[in-house]
């Protein structure tokens, strides 16, 4: 989600009209974006894939369209600057747009907005300016021709600067450097004029073109390492900015001339759009939707329609079309249907086999817990006496939880030790997953479904345990065994092995004291563990 | 082990004779209105035993450690208050107790040879002999002896107070949380929806990759993920399967779609993690299961590294499902939403339109709940870029997803998240079943 702040004043004098709050807020909702107004200000909640609405410009454009006040693909009047931006082989940061818009008024609210759109596409579009990274200066302070390439060093004084820096000091020192560094390798892309640096993408621009008061016309530099990004971005820019007024200028950039308004075309069969819909929308219906959602729409032969796609709009595939003509019929307006597709319903094998051992655990007394998979190495080892391997996260967000749990035990025998000021006896079961390693497996893991309990109260001992765990085997499998075995977590002379099948499924026994005395326990807790499947 | 007698219980609920004696004498009284107080003569002896009062030409007055008394609970009154709570006390003050008839030892037989209560005291003041009492004792404890016997036949049942406070049972049960995914599961089923399993730790590739994730997608960053150290790489699935997602993802290869551009990287993809989203379960079941109709669901367990609060849990149950037919429609979609928010108990519904990286169109779901508009959960159709490498030609698939935490906390009523895991014994214990 992307918020921006909007000034509902700005929005309506933009868009002509003057709306009630609470008709706005539909309005907004109805366009895939949550408000809440205060005041003046509206935050709004945008989506990522809608970067053309991270401005209040933006999103005046599309509701005017919603509200059917202006239709079709906006057409943005382009001429040709003539001004020219030679490439130097730029290796760091390949591609590079730029753009000229003169006449413009640089009022409060529009550098608000284009400050706010430009930190907006940096983060998303621009993936934290890696990918695309947007400079904009005094038009007029700029002499060309202008020229790109990777140097190793260079001095000027940044943004906001009072002295020459050089870039390694900028980078050291300045608080855009520190905060992008790690975006910069050893040669430094650098964008030049006649005068000398105009912009160090993605870090600062020079001071000396910055933009004032007094600005009229703006020079947009967009670099990256995306071209579809880095056009992207400037077109969005140009044509947000050029809905207060303002005339946009092509810059040469080599031998491609940028920005490329230029709709993108898509031929498409009417049948299409609403095969995706079922809303039985006629040719008609959806040309007068598209419209209304601002594309350009003309028909063609053969049951074709011809939609052009206006050049600030990112769109990967026909659906997300489809998307905007639900949108323009209004998601409330459509009528569920429910198909017929008759299925049988079931439930998992797992599934089945763990409601049915809750269901008998609980028949034997024991209160169901439910713990986290992640636990802390500490507990699924060093508080049990054993050693183990397991699955360990690279970015915990607390050393409480930062391995998978590969056995119960340990999460039973810390709800002990939250309980201790509880009644006893007390007896307690989990039924859930555990993550052992298995080099064998496509994710090097496997998840398993284990079952354990633990009983505590003052005369609990090994006796006890064994009814338990042979009322659990009795239901669970028919021909268990159970011999004598070790465990580190349990006295030694007091713990059985569960085998089935030949194999040692699980474990019951005495929890050694030492272990107790790990989780700050006083009674003592007998306890089983065994795998479900 | 022992327990209150009648008396006991009564002075443990209006305080010891000696103590509703303070509160009677106030200031000061004389000892004719003294006279008037029930149990005067016990009152008076234990109050004067405790150095609470001082009787002078016949008038009683409040001592200072009477008055002191008013405040602080006698040794007496604790341990009545710990034979009540546990059967035990010190010694010293059971034998005190014993000797007020206030407790008695709870293995008596089956019959009371002496219960020392209040009742006995009654019969001894109006002079009859202990012997005859024995003949009119009353049964406390029904017994195979006395059913054989026949003695019940010409004796009284000892009146059992049903206001007396029994001993609590909690035997075992299932925890809420639990209880309330079961119904959820019961009803998916009940709608023709068949479970789905897939395993905890993936590879990105099933959980973002396969799913139309670009690699470079913010909320595959470690803000969102939890990464492992152990172990970091997964193995891929079938060749076809990854040039497909690559060609995909790269350019669009056969889907119509413009891709992502860049370079899509194996490596990457074969990372594993801890499943930040179930939607990595919808994914191999579509591979496995292709284009066959059918309707799927899964209940389990996300993880994503946020720091612990009310609101926040690093791990967290996911509800969401697929249905895969032909000619399947948005229509379609919110028709399966509306009986989907029926099942769970949800009348009026309202949709929002939405962005998911993975559906297009997307909405969200709305559901009136308590006379409040609640977000339920989010769904879209797979977008062609993630049916058509899978193997889905010539169908839709509707896709949907419920924020089944939130639905949980209204309906039990709580408003920390960290509830729904809690291990307080009290807690479960005592809440009562979900309905």
């Amino acid at each position: 989600m992307v918020v921006i702040e909007i000034s509902k004043k700005d929005l309506m004098n933009l868009i002509g009209k003057d709306l009630p709050d609470e008709e706005l807020e539909e309005l907004l909702f109805l366009v895939k974006i949550e408000s809440t107004f205060d005041g003046d200000d509206i935050e709004c909640e945008l989506n990522p894939d809608r970067p053309d609405m991270f401005s209040v410009e933006g999103i005046a454009r599309e509701l005017k369209g919603f509200l059917s006040m202006e239709t079709g693909m906006k057409k943005y009047d382009i001429s040709d600057s003539k001004i020219v931006v030679k490439l130097e082989n730029p290796q760091a940061r390949p591609y590079i747009a730029c753009a000229v818009v003169k006449d413009v008024v640089l009022s409060d609210e529009l550098v608000k907005s284009l400050m706010q759109i430009q930190e907006k596409l940096h983060d998303t579009v621009g993936r934290g300016r890696k990918k695309v990274a947007i400079g904009v200066h005094d038009f007029k302070k700029i002499v060309p021709p202008l020229l790109y390439k990777d140097v190793e060093n260079e001095r000027f004084i940044p943004l906001m600067g009072v002295q020459e820096m050089d870039v390694n000091q900028i980078l050291e020192k300045h608080p855009k450097g520190v905060a992008y560094a790690h975006l910069v390798g050893k040669m430094r892309p650098m964008l030049y004029d006649k005068e000398g640096v105009a912009s160090f993408p993605p870090i600062i621009n020079s001071e000396r073109t910055k933009v004032t008061i007094a600005t009229d016309s703006l020079f947009i530099d967009v670099t990256g390492t995306d071209e579809r990004a880095v056009n992207e971005a400037l077109n969005i820019l140009v044509c947000n900015i050029a809905e207060r007024g303002g005339k946009i200028f092509t810059v040469n950039i080599g031998k491609k001339r940028t920005p490329d308004l230029s709709p993108k075309e898509m031929s498409v069969n009417v049948e299409d759009i609403d095969k995706l819909l079922g809303l039985g929308l006629s040719e008609k219906d959806i040309a007068d939707i598209l419209e209304r959602m601002r594309y350009g729409v003309s028909k063609q032969r053969g049951g074709k329609m011809k939609i052009e796609i206006p050049a600030y709009r990112s769109i990967l595939h026909l659906v997300d079309i489809i998307e905007d003509v639900a949108i323009g019929y209004g998601y409330n307006n459509i009528q569920p249907i429910l198909p017929k597709l008759p299925t049988i319903g079931s439930q998992s094998e797992l599934t089945s086999i763990s409601r049915k051992t809750r269901d008998m655990m609980i028949g034997l007394g024991f209160q169901e817990i439910v713990n986290f998979v992640l636990t802390s190495k500490e507990n699924n080892f060093d508080n049990m006496s054993v050693d183990g391997e397991s699955v360990e996260l690279l970015n915990p967000v607390s050393r409480e939880y930062n391995v998978c749990r590969t056995w119960l035990l340990p999460c039973l025998m810390k709800n002990l030790a939250s309980n201790k000021h509880r009644e006893y006896p007390q007896r307690i079961f989990e039924v859930g997953d555990c993550v052992v390693l298995d080099e064998e497996q496509e994710t090097k893991t496997r998840t398993i479904r284990r079952l354990a309990g633990v009983v505590s109260h003052d005369s609990a001992n090994l006796t006890e345990m064994k009814s338990l765990v042979e009322a659990v085997l009795r239901n669970l499998c028919s021909n268990y065994e159970i011999r004598d075995g070790r465990h580190p977590s349990f006295i030694d002379s007091r713990v059985g092995e569960i085998i089935f099948d030949g194999k040692q499924i699980g474990f019951f026994g005495e929890v050694n004291p030492n272990v107790l005395e790990n989780w700050k326990l006083e009674k003592p807790v007998i306890g089983f563990e065994m795998e479900l499947v | 082990m022992y327990k209150l007698t009648e008396e006991g219980n009564d002075y443990l609920k209006n305080g010891l004779p000696e103590r509703q004696l303070l509160k009677f004498i106030g200031n000061e009284k004389t000892m004719q209105e003294a006279v008037k107080f029930p149990n005067s003569q016990i009152a008076v002896g234990w109050a004067r035993k405790n150095g609470w009062i001082k009787i002078e030409n016949g008038i009683i007055r409040l001592t200072d450690s009477g008055k002191k008394a008013f405040n602080e609970k006698t040794k007496e009154e604790q341990a009545l208050d710990n034979i009540d709570r546990n059967g035990e006390a010190e010694q010293e003050m059971v034998k005190t107790l014993l000797s007020r008839n206030l407790i008695f030892e709870s293995k008596e037989a089956a019959v009371e040879k002496k219960p020392k209560s209040s009742f006995w005291n009654r019969f001894r003041k109006s002079g009859k002999d202990e012997e005859k009492m024995e003949e009119v004792a009353e049964i406390a404890q029904l017994t195979p002896d006395v059913i054989k016997s026949g003695l019940w036949k010409n004796r009284t049942f000892r009146k059992y107070d049903v206001n007396t406070p029994a001993p609590a049972v909690y035997g075992g049960k299932k925890q809420p949380y639990i209880q309330f995914l079961e119904d959820i599961r019961e009803r998916l089923i009940g709608l023709g929806f068949q479970e789905m399993k897939g395993p905890m730790v993936e590879t990105l590739f099933w959980n973002s990759d396969s799913l139309f994730m670009p690699q470079d997608h913010p909320a595959r960053g470690v803000h969102d993920i939890f990464y492992l150290k152990k172990p970091t790489q997964g193995t891929l699935p079938d060749e076809n399967l990854i040039a497909k997602v690559k060609a995909t993802h790269e350019g669009g290869w056969i889907t119509e779609s413009t891709g992502w551009g860049g370079m899509w990287s194996k490596d990457e993809a074969a990372k594993l993690i801890m499943r930040s989203q179930t939607t990595s379960v919808s994914a191999r079941t579509l591979f496995e299961m292709g284009d066959k109709p059918g309707k799927y669901f899964t209940i389990d367990t996300n993880f994503r590294p946020d720091v612990i609060d009310a609101n926040h849990l690093m791990e967290f149950a996911q509800c969401e499902g697929i249905v895969v037919g032909e000619n399947l429609t948005l229509s379609h979609l919110l028709g399966f939403l509306k009986e989907i928010a029926e099942a769970v108990g949800i009348k009026e519904v309202k949709y929002k339109p939405a962005f998911f990286p993975f559906t297009e169109p997307s909405a969200e779901l709305y559901g009136k709940m308590g006379g409040k508009w609640i977000e339920l959960g989010g769904s879209g159709l797979f977008r062609p870029e993630l049916l058509k490498p899978l193997g889905i030609n010539n169908s839709q698939v509707l896709a949907w997803g419920l924020g089944i935490g939130r639905l949980a906390m209204i309906k039990l009523g709580i408003n920390d998240i960290r509830m729904l895991y809690s291990d307080d014994l009290h807690f479960l214990r005592n809440v009562p079943m979900v309905r």
